[in-house]
């Protein structure tokens, strides 16, 4: 197993894990002018730790908040949509230690449909761009130690990083259900952080290294039933992975830990729950909680979130 | 729309975050200290010493020694001794072959503790904060107590989430 990872992975990997769009659905491409977007409010409450053998180990206590959002638009019938999302605002708090605020980062994507019939397959290109702040500072006149929790605490991964991904999603009913079956897989090429929490003549933190390569993937289905009142509701269950895949058994003991899942080392099996409800045409209330089952350096708690989304057709 | 969606990139570019401390001023008296080197913590371990490096001149007298040991999924080998260099001063010695693994905030404990779990306690004994260049190799760090604890154990630890890296049970001579 990877020696020596992260701590630091937990606070921003809950970016990684639980930021990625849950309402997308990019197998299907817009029309041009079609547009969704969803407002999301996320919150984690962990007193675990995934440790880098996927044991669950005590930690202090730590909360994230964030504010995101995920907006698709169609631009070009069937060959080209465009995505968009991010973290508008992201705390992190570790109980009795410090907390951070601040943008988290953002990812552009750009969407190809390649099969229409008998099922949707597309391709994506994701970009990742590091607008959060991977190295947040403490005042310069405050204890020391104060820079050392701000260090573990970045709201960003301070790396450009691009995926490369395959959905495919097949919709279909029978009797008086509605049902959709979506699969995605990935490919993220990861870089090396800029600016990393603990770059050379900081205080007490890690190195900046290489973020290794990691494999995407995430299966769904979403089922509606065509009944007064109930018509207005989907259940959707989720599954979805991170798994790193370059020089996977590689000594890591002296490079990058960022817990906050924005760093090195990240892994996770999780399973979600999400249901949504449309309350005027085209819009929809939603929640959800989505959790870790099996997982390295990520915090061993549940994610809930709500959100508000709006499509126009 | 595309434009709409360049420009809210571009805006949220360059942005920095905001720290705020959380530790009700146990800190005040580590205000504006070196990166390297040894730091005290005094709000939480009161009997922590000055925790510099040891003078030459020094005669000290070993009083255990032991080897680390990975904790909780992270690795670490390598030899440790406690010297007594006063009637109240101490050194932790780390060996040459001292390696412990990369996490943020480590610091370097002793304690009588078998395990220190999330947080340390005023018995505990924060000795310095390690820098990234302080995990790996030799390192001599001071510090002054009236009495060590008779279980001692040496350890590596990741203060902000209360996580054991690494620890070695002195054996005492």
């Amino acid at each position: 197993m990877n020696k020596a990872l992260p701590l630091i992975l937990a606070a921003a990997m809950v970016g990684t894990l639980f930021t990625t769009s849950d309402a997308s659905a990019q197998a299907w491409i817009r029309e041009p002018g079609s547009v969704y977007t969803q407002l999301s409010y996320r919150i984690i409450r962990a007193d675990r730790l995934y440790d880098p053998d996927g044991n669950r180990v005590d930690i202090q206590p730590f909360r994230q908040h964030t504010l995101g959002f995920y907006s698709e638009v169609g631009v070009v019938d069937r060959w080209l949509m465009l995505t968009l999302d991010g973290e508008l605002f992201r705390r992190s708090v570790l109980e009795d230690q410090g907390a951070v605020s601040g943008i988290g980062d953002l990812r552009v994507g750009a969407w190809t449909g390649l099969v229409e019939v008998p099922f949707r397959l597309s391709f994506g290109v994701v970009l990742g761009l590091p607008t959060g702040d991977p190295n947040p500072d403490a005042p310069r006149d405050a204890p020391a130690s104060d820079q050392t929790v701000a260090d573990v605490l970045p709201t960003g991964d301070g790396e450009f990083d691009v995926s490369f991904r395959l959905a495919a999603g097949h919709g279909f009913g029978w009797r008086k259900v509605q049902q959709y079956v979506l699969g995605e897989f990935g490919y993220a090429l990861r870089t090396t952080p800029r600016d990393g929490p603990g770059s050379p003549g900081e205080t007490g933190g890690p190195s900046p290294g290489d973020i290794r390569d990691q494999l995407i993937w995430r299966a769904e289905t979403g089922i509606r039933i065509d009944r007064p009142f109930i018509e207005r509701f989907w259940f959707v269950l989720r599954f979805s992975g991170l798994v790193v895949v370059q020089d996977r058994n590689a000594d890591t003991s002296t490079g990058t830990s960022r817990f906050a899942g924005l760093g090195d080392g990240v892994e996770y099996t999780a399973v979600g729950f999400e249901t949504s409800m449309r309350i005027f045409p085209g819009t929809n209330i939603s929640f959800g909680v989505d959790g870790a089952f099996a997982a390295r350096n990520i915090p061993a708690a549940a994610a809930y979130k709500l959100g508000l989304s709006y499509e126009l057709p | 729309m595309t434009r709409a969606f360049l420009a809210c990139a571009i805006l949220v570019l360059g942005c920095d975050a905001r720290f705020e401390n959380l530790r009700s001023g146990l800190d005040s008296q580590d205000a504006a200290q070196p990166d390297t080197g040894a730091v005290p913590d005094a709000g939480v371990v009161p009997d922590a010493g000055a925790g510099q490096d040891a003078g030459p001149g020094d005669e000290p007298t070993v009083i255990g020694e032991g080897e680390f040991e990975g904790r909780t999924g992270y690795d670490a080998s390598g030899g440790v001794r406690v010297e007594q260099t006063g009637p109240q001063s101490y050194q932790v010695v780390l060996g040459d072959d001292f390696a412990s693994a990369a996490v943020p905030g480590p610091v370097l404990v002793v304690s009588g503790r078998d395990r220190l779990g999330t947080a340390l306690v005023s018995e505990d004994i924060l000795v310095t904060r390690l820098s990234r260049d302080q995990i790996r190799g030799a390192g001599t760090y001071t510090f002054e107590t009236n009495e060590l604890p008779g279980n001692t154990h040496v350890y590596v630890y990741c203060e902000p989430f209360g996580v054991e890296t690494a620890r070695a049970r002195l054996e005492l001579r």
